[in-house]
């Protein structure tokens, strides 16, 4: 009978830590991330908007939506990134290797990060929108040595975890 | 670009948007990057091809059509350069063979489309 309770009560003390752990691992959210959707013109002019890694624009629509996937509260803080470099040209055309790898991230205005759209939707909480073809413009004036954009990278913290994305900047070539 | 299509023996679809804001001056006479760079009398010579035998430039359904086209344009002395989702080929002057160019980034922003110049 001693034996028993004993053996009853070390098999609670093995399990009640274990269940604390793992109902703490199910409340932790999954770490934040960061996606730009990006609507391109089809051959035919038909539109199509989809996360993407690149915004080309000889073919994407002006607007890019920045979007925290599945995320629906604001996050703690946002800041904006754009990587420029100085031009160099193959031809007519700029080479952009060349210039993303002489680059150098600089902050952008916060006024670059739209607040149109923003807050919670099915798909994530959308933090604003972005022009690139405006980032372009402001890179040409504000950094006049390295005035060719390549990339722009918004940091996002939530719950202190933080989140990267960036996304390619193509002219239109 | 008539000849490109009859000597590659594919039907080429120009994209809607290849009269739009460029780099290249040849698009539309005017380089969005380079103001200097803006030249009336380059409008026209250049070209975005969406679609090759209306398959979208990029899929696998495009990509023997598309490998016929860019090698119908290297052996073109009338075309200066072709950027495919593939590469960058460029002829450093006119009637000149086209060289391959060393910019992977440039080549990332046509895998959708070709993007063809002519002298």
């Amino acid at each position: 009978m001693t034996d028993r309770r004993v053996t009853t009560l070390l098999l609670l003390l093995a399990t009640v830590p274990g269940a604390c752990k793992n109902a703490e691992v199910e409340r932790r959210p999954p770490p934040p991330t960061l996606a730009f959707l990006v609507t391109t013109i089809g051959p035919k002019g038909e539109p199509t908007r989809k996360p993407a890694s690149l915004w080309d624009g000889a073919v994407d629509e002006d607007t890019v939506v920045v979007l925290m996937p599945g995320l629906s509260e604001r996050p703690d803080s946002v800041r904006i990134l754009g990587r420029s470099g100085p031009v160099s040209m193959i031809g007519d055309l700029p080479n952009v290797t060349r210039a993303d790898s002489l680059g150098a991230w600089v902050p952008l205005p916060d006024s670059i990060l739209m607040p149109k759209g923003r807050g919670p939707t099915a798909s994530g909480y959308v933090i604003g929108v972005v022009v690139p073809r405006s980032v372009i413009n402001w890179a040409r004036k504000a950094v006049p040595a390295r005035p060719y954009l390549t990339r722009i990278a918004v940091v996002a913290s939530w719950r202190r975890s933080p989140a990267r994305g960036e996304l390619e900047i193509g002219h239109g070539l | 670009m008539y000849d490109l299509a009859q000597q590659s023996g594919h039907d080429l679809g120009v994209n809607f948007t290849t009269n739009g804001t460029h780099d290249d001056p040849r698009h539309s006479g005017v380089s969005n990057c380079c103001p200097e760079r803006n030249d009336p009398n380059k409008a026209g010579l250049a070209v975005d091809i969406g679609e090759v035998d209306h398959h979208v430039v990029g899929t696998t359904e495009a990509s023997s059509g598309v490998a016929d086209v860019k090698q119908t344009g290297l052996d073109t002395p009338g075309v200066m350069a072709v950027i495919d989702p593939n590469g960058y080929w460029l002829a450093p002057s006119q009637g000149k063979p086209k060289q391959v160019q060393n910019d992977p980034a440039t080549v990332r922003q046509h895998g959708t489309h070709m993007h063809v110049d002519f002298w």
